[in-house]
């Protein structure tokens, strides 16, 4: 199937996409994300505050977001569109309204408490982007075995259950420093290399369900 | 006749409303108590308590802390799970089949509030799976059972939210999202309130504040009044859709339970944020009339209430040091004496010589060993009457040589036999001596002495005790244990100590 075809593809149906994937849950997480870095647009937050609430957003926009890759048609349809250009499209379409949600949010705290209280710009987006993708990482797993709308709890059920993990962690070894500790820049190369780890899992989880080779229609039929 | 007989047989098998709620309670708690989830999160709730718990002998206080936090993973894991069951009749499209059911949704709702009293077992049943795991570590400190309710209140205050958020938002999403929200509150609520206000710390689910003075009243009682308020206004919440008016009345004593426990919390009293603490205040509590003392071989012990059960822990440490200086030439023995150091610096002397030990203790491996070894170099320190810190200089920071001292070689001596890997402190130069410092020489010196018969290095310091105390050169006192050659430290290489 040549490239050009795929683009048409794509033009066609990210229309109904936007109109097929939840709105709600995005909607209500950039409201709970405004709550969440509000101490830190206040007067003289407690230091960490404003890093804690990009943190919660991340999570909040990630979790939201996994509700949008469960395909509850799926297992009925037959479609001239491969799944992997499908699954794609849906979070493409969920993540980049959630990234930009959370880059202004980012923008605000930045505005209010300074860069210094943050960390580096790169290492904060590296995390908040490892913290939202678990979650559409742990949705797209589940959204390939099943169609029912809980399965998308596995989006936020990876998160709980990798942040549940995180707290066997303190001290040194915790992966959620505040800027100025001396781990930081050691917990952000780990935060770096968990990133590629998720977009494999996320390739992985998208592909097509039953084994195709390319130039081959898309069929459901051996 | 047969008119009567069909009514009676239909008056018998229609239960009444209140069997049938029961009987709806007994299903969902079957259904809860099998997911899967349910039980692997209370696995992982005892097991953050145990390793938040690892490296120090348990309190109270710290149980508290420990067990009350990871009860909050418990109480997000049932939130979804209450969400979830009072969701049932939304999902899947079985909202008309469900209308139409004898048990209406007010009743599917109230029977569902059995998860509140379970989660509440659960709680109880993760702090005693917590507490059994500490065995044969036994908690110290005062017992203060209302610090406790925490750990049994949050579970059910997480359940109660699950089951009210689904209630009225059946959607999915709103179950995860009401646990992340929640987790943001529990993590920013501490930090809210300015100055003399700290209304947030007593709003937080775990109060997480150590006591101003060990012992010392803490308003956890009002504390677990102000859970117990939140949990009624959250159940009122749920069933306020079909129950208006029992909701209404729960949730205005509630809030009126609530408004009493938050600032009967927050009153000004001793050790509130108003009020500085002075070293009389403390007298009450840590004063010499409420310690506990115990003489053992010679050497008194001086627990604070309900800590008596580390004197063991201290003997361990003491005794080899005690047992190593010559009976009766040394005079009396320092008292080891428990105070709280995270509020004053340590002690002057007093007529006995004392040495303070704190309210942490190591426990496993390297941290108990450390805090051993912490204990062995203070008592040594203050045996060998080493120079302590002076007024302008209380933590001991300028450093002075001991070098070519007989004191230094002899003190690094005592800590290193008091220590089962005595040998190791020496040759990774982890002993430390307060303000005087030793040199390769001494070190050296000391480990010639620790390959010697105990007794006969005990004997040679019989007869130069007072050399010991001094500041003395070594000179040809410990010829006959192999050790000459030890030079005094220059004046223009490093400041002798006197």
């Amino acid at each position: 199937m040549s490239v050009r075809v795929r683009w048409r593809q794509t033009l066609l149906l990210l229309r109904p996409l936007v109109r097929a994937v939840p709105w709600g849950p995005p909607a209500v997480a950039a409201v709970l994300s405004g709550l969440a870095v509000l101490p830190a647009l206040l007067d003289d937050p407690a230091p960490g505050v404003g890093l804690w609430g990009l943190r919660a957003a991340a999570m909040l926009f990630g979790a939201a977001a996994s509700f949008a890759l469960v395909d509850r048609m799926a297992p009925l349809t037959i479609v001239p569109t491969p799944r992997w250009l499908r699954q794609w499209l849906r979070l493409i379409v969920i993540l980049v309204p959630a990234a930009i949600g959370w880059l202004a949010l980012y923008a605000m705290v930045r505005g209010a408490v300074g860069g210094a209280a943050l960390g580096s710009a790169g290492d904060v987006v590296v995390e908040a982007a490892v913290c939202g993708l678990t979650g559409l990482a742990g949705a797209a797993v589940a959204a390939r075995h099943r169609h029912t709308s809980t399965a998308a709890l596995a989006g936020p059920g990876t998160q709980a259950t990798v942040v549940a993990a995180s707290l066997f962690l303190s001290g040194r070894y915790s992966p959620w420093p505040v800027p100025g500790e001396p781990n930081w820049a050691l917990v952000h190369r780990y935060w770096l290399a968990v990133l590629p780890v998720i977009v494999v899992v996320l390739l992985l989880a998208n592909r097509d369900t039953w084994p195709l080779r390319s130039g081959r229609t898309a069929s459901p039929v051996p | 006749m047969s008119v009567t007989v069909a009514a009676r047989t239909a008056e018998r098998s229609v239960p009444a409303p209140r069997v049938a709620t029961l009987t709806l309670a007994i299903t969902e708690t079957r259904i809860l108590v099998r997911s899967v989830t349910l039980w692997a999160s209370a696995l992982v709730t005892v097991a953050l308590g145990t390793v938040w718990g690892w490296t120090r002998m348990p309190t109270w206080d710290t149980i508290g802390d420990n067990a009350g936090m990871a009860a909050v993973v418990l109480a997000g894991v049932l939130l979804v799970l209450g969400h979830l069951a009072v969701s049932r009749d939304h999902r899947n499209g079985v909202v008309e089949a469900t209308m139409v059911l004898p048990a209406e949704r007010a009743r599917r709702t109230i029977a569902l509030l059995v998860f509140i009293p379970v989660a509440g077992l659960l709680g109880a049943l993760v702090l005693g799976a917590q507490l059994a795991l500490l065995l044969p570590d036994v908690p110290a400190g005062t017992f203060d059972g209302w610090n406790l309710a925490p750990v049994v209140l949050i579970p059910p205050i997480g359940a109660a939210l699950g089951v009210a958020v689904g209630r009225w938002l059946p959607a999915i999403a709103a179950g995860p999202l009401t646990v992340v929200t929640s987790a943001v509150a529990v993590i920013v609520l501490p930090g809210v309130g300015t100055g003399g206000s700290d209304v947030g710390r007593w709003l937080s689910p775990v109060l997480l504040r150590q006591n101003w003075a060990p012992g010392a009243p803490e308003p956890t009682g009002w504390h677990a009044a102000y859970l117990l308020a939140l949990l009624a206004v959250v159940v009122a919440v749920a069933v306020a859709r079909y129950r208006m008016v029992v909701s209404t009345v729960v949730a205005v004593v509630a809030v009126a339970l609530g408004a009493v426990a938050v600032p009967q919390q927050m009153r000004h009293r001793t050790g509130s944020s108003s009020l500085p603490i002075t070293e009389a205040m403390m007298d009450d509590y840590v004063g010499p009339a409420v310690l506990r003392c115990e003489e053992h071989e010679a050497v008194r012990y001086c627990a604070l209430p309900g800590y008596q059960r580390w004197i063991p822990l201290w003997r361990d440490a003491v005794e080899p040091v005690a047992r190593a200086v010559p009976a009766g030439v040394a005079g009396v023995l320092p008292v080891v004496r428990q105070r709280d150091t995270a509020y004053f610096a340590p002690s002057a002397t007093a007529q006995t010589p004392t040495v303070d030990t704190d309210l942490v203790w190591g426990r496993h491996g390297t941290w108990a060993a450390q805090s051993r070894l912490d204990l062995v170099q203070r008592y040594v320190r203050a045996l060998t009457a080493l120079p302590k810190p002076t007024a302008d200089d209380p933590y001991g920071e300028q450093s002075c040589s001991g070098a070519g001292q007989l004191r230094t070689v002899v003190a690094l001596w005592l800590i290193a036999q008091a220590v089962p890997d005595g040998r190791t402190v020496l040759d990774g130069n982890q002993a430390r001596l307060g303000r005087l410092t030793a040199g390769p020489a001494e070190i050296a010196a000391a480990v010639t002495l620790l390959d010697q018969p105990r007794e006969r290095v005990t004997a040679i310091l019989a007869a130069h005790w007072d050399a010991v105390i001094s500041a003395a050169p070594v000179g040809d006192t410990l010829e006959p244990l192999g050790v000459r050659g030890l030079a005094a430290v220059g004046a223009e290489q490093a400041t002798p100590c006197r």
